[in-house]
């Protein structure tokens, strides 16, 4: 009846819809700029997993004759203080660098999804009470939070990551909150209740796949953030510490070079960080921009 | 001039009717003060019996059957029994409601397209209730599926299975909604304007779908719609609601030959006749909904007989000749309102056209 009409939805679209996985095909085959940063992104986690094969030296490896040297041959991006491969410990700072903003926006998407599909399903009482404990939560800067849960367990990449970890959930809930809301008010989720579905079957398999292009699209963007402010950390000397290997703490022991005109260990670690800062979130924007229109 | 001999013998309390609603009354909060929006409904819907629930927009129709099934908006107010099987709805526990919704009562829409998940293809949207709710393996539920599609009309179910919401037209999609409301093994139906978004060959099969079920299935169906005829045509009986309250109940071709309520007659009257051009007659006023009557007869702002009575006390629901009226003036106004209702109702010269305000 509907299959000669004019409805029948592209193969593409169809084929989109039957691999139950909402938008994320279509959006990369649609829009080139995403595909290319997908895979830009998708090769940054390869060299950090594969760091020993690519790096050209060990990251601790020091060369005291070969110290704070400009890009060569030998050394392509050049060498810090202590006459270490500024290539390899920036390959080597990518494990690091990347795996404590997936770790913090992992834990606090999953704890922000549950607590805002929870809220919007059982609304009254408890779902006044997140929002209020949210608010409270959002009025704490991270970077506050993460010097105090350091004041307590102590300096390393632990604190910091326990402390964003809380500290991103209101992020993440304040955007997906209006989305799922929206979600929840429409008729056919009264439909199914009028069938007697449970609401852990409801919110599992019907609200969560169907705002997951909004959860995408936010969580891209608040990988960025968290990349920042796990720098900053480290930077500030809490978080990673020497002599591992992590971008923000790099461009913290680049200091005295650069004050000496020999900007190379700053400057590099800076350059990733704004690399993949403006990779993500480009790409945020963009899985946004289509989770809207796929949104009506 | 009392004509009518009141009954007091109800036509169906013999035996436990599958829902009985008594004295309903509902109040949802409006800026955060409760509005009534039920005054008084009393209804019953018998085992196997089609019930035609009729009356215009914001006459309470919806909300009585989302009361029924316990999904009022948050803050309801109800007072009044809900009874389905003699088991009171609003006291069931949160499991009881559950199964209650799962296999005792289904719900039918007037738009399909809003009430079925646009990711889902309709097989999953069909096999929801029996593989979630009834843990009935996935293959078997599609097989029994498959089955309920042909007797909805649709041959190539299994083919549908895969399709989704979009890739069906309205009325596929609403024989769609029954199948999955059959699915269940129901006892009762609400269908809530099922055929309102549907053309006119299309209402027909799906009307004729659900007497079908009905008889077949020996389902009890409350058909909710604004549609006179539509409701006199499928169901056993009909009950006429005004501003939250039931006015009158009958069966079709006693409401449609001699209507007992100045506002059955009204409607009656506004029914559009093919085959005669004349301006369409209009019940007078506008239609009120239940937050704006005062405490006489709901109707009495619109009503041409109107008496000092009806505006200070309003009509109860009372049995009349096996039949129920909400009317203080019933009796007198026995046959004065039939001829009515080939003439403009509450006008002052009857069998003149009047500009309708």
């Amino acid at each position: 009846m509907t299959s000669t009409g004019l409805v029948t939805p592209s193969p593409r679209r169809a084929r989109r819809l039957r691999s139950g996985q909402p938008a994320r095909r279509s959006v990369l085959r649609q829009d080139r700029v995403a595909l290319g940063l997908t895979i830009f992104l998708g090769l940054l986690v390869l060299v950090a997993l594969l760091a020993p094969v690519l790096a050209p030296y060990a990251p601790d490896e020091t060369d005291i004759l070969a110290a704070s040297q400009g890009p060569s041959g030998a050394h392509l991006l050049g060498t810090d203080a202590l006459g270490r491969d500024l290539l390899s410990r920036l390959i080597y700072g990518t494990r690091l660098s990347l795996l404590g903003p997936v770790v913090v926006i992992g834990v606090a998407t999953v704890c922000a999804v549950t607590l805002v599909l929870s809220s919007v399903w059982i609304g009254g009482r408890y779902d006044r009470f997140v929002g209020k404990a949210l608010s409270v939560l959002f009025s704490f800067p991270g970077l506050i939070l993460a010097i105090v849960v350091v004041a307590i367990v102590g300096a390393g990449i632990t604190g910091p990551i326990v402390a964003f970890s809380i500290a991103f959930i209101p992020y993440i809930a304040r955007v997906l909150r209006p989305v799922a809301l929206r979600e929840r008010s429409m008729t056919y989720v009264n439909a199914l209740e009028m069938l007697g579905v449970s609401g852990w079957t409801i919110c599992v398999r019907h609200l969560l796949p169907n705002i997951f292009p909004f959860v995408r699209a936010h969580v891209t963007i608040a990988l960025g953030t968290a990349l920042v402010d796990l720098a900053a950390v480290s930077y500030i000397g809490l978080g990673v510490q020497a002599p591992a290997a992590e971008w923000g703490l790099q461009i913290s022991t680049g200091q005295a070079d650069l004050l000496a005109g020999k900007p190379w260990e700053s400057l590099t670690a800076c350059v990733a960080v704004l690399v993949v800062v403006i990779a993500v979130n480009i790409l945020g924007e963009r899985l946004a921009a289509a989770a809207q229109k796929e949104g009506r | 001039m009392n004509t009518l001999e009141p009954t007091t013998t109800l036509p169906d309390t013999a035996v436990e009717p599958a829902v009985a609603i008594e004295h309903l009354q509902v109040r949802i909060p409006v800026d955060g003060s409760p509005a009534p929006v039920i005054h008084d409904v009393t209804l019953t819907i018998g085992r196997g019996e089609a019930v035609g629930l009729v009356g215009e927009s914001g006459s309470g129709k919806s909300m009585t059957a989302r009361a029924l099934m316990r999904m009022l908006p948050d803050g309801a107010e109800v007072h009044g029994a809900i009874r389905f099987e003699g088991e009171d709805v609003q006291e069931m526990s949160p499991r009881r409601l559950r199964a209650y919704r799962a296999s005792s009562i289904a719900m039918i829409y007037q738009n399909p397209h809003a009430h079925i998940n646009p990711l889902r293809t309709v097989g999953d949207f069909l096999v929801e209730g029996l593989c979630q709710v009834q843990k009935v393996p996935r293959r078997e539920a599609e097989q029994k599926v498959v089955a309920l599609l042909v007797a909805v009309g649709i041959a190539d179910g299994a083919r549908r299975l895969s399709q989704y919401p979009h890739e069906l037209s309205g009325g596929l999609l609403q024989r769609v909604m029954i199948a999955a409301a059959l699915a269940t093994e129901p006892d009762v139906i609400l269908a809530d304007e099922p055929t309102t978004a549907l053309d006119v060959t299309t209402q027909e099969e799906v009307i004729a779908i659900l007497r079908e079920a009905q008889v077949q299935r020996g389902l009890s169906i409350l058909l909710i719609t604004h549609d006179l005829d539509l409701a006199g045509a499928a169901c056993d009986r009909l009950a006429v609601m005004y501003a939250g309250q039931v006015v009158e109940v009958a069966d079709g071709a006693g409401l449609v030959e001699r209507p007992l309520h100045p506002y059955s007659a009204g409607l009656l009257a506004a029914r559009p006749e093919i085959g005669v051009r004349a301006r369409l007659r209009t019940v007078p006023g506008r239609p009120a909904s239940g937050f704006e009557v005062g405490d006489g007869c709901v109707f009495a702002e619109r009503c041409a007989f109107v008496t000092e009575q009806c505006v200070s006390e309003r009509p109860q629901l009372r049995s009349l000749e096996g039949r129920q009226v909400a009317c203080h003036r019933a009796e007198e106004l026995d046959g004065v309102l039939l001829p009515l209702a080939d003439g403009p109702v509450g006008a002052d010269a009857p069998g003149q056209d009047k500009e309708p305000s």
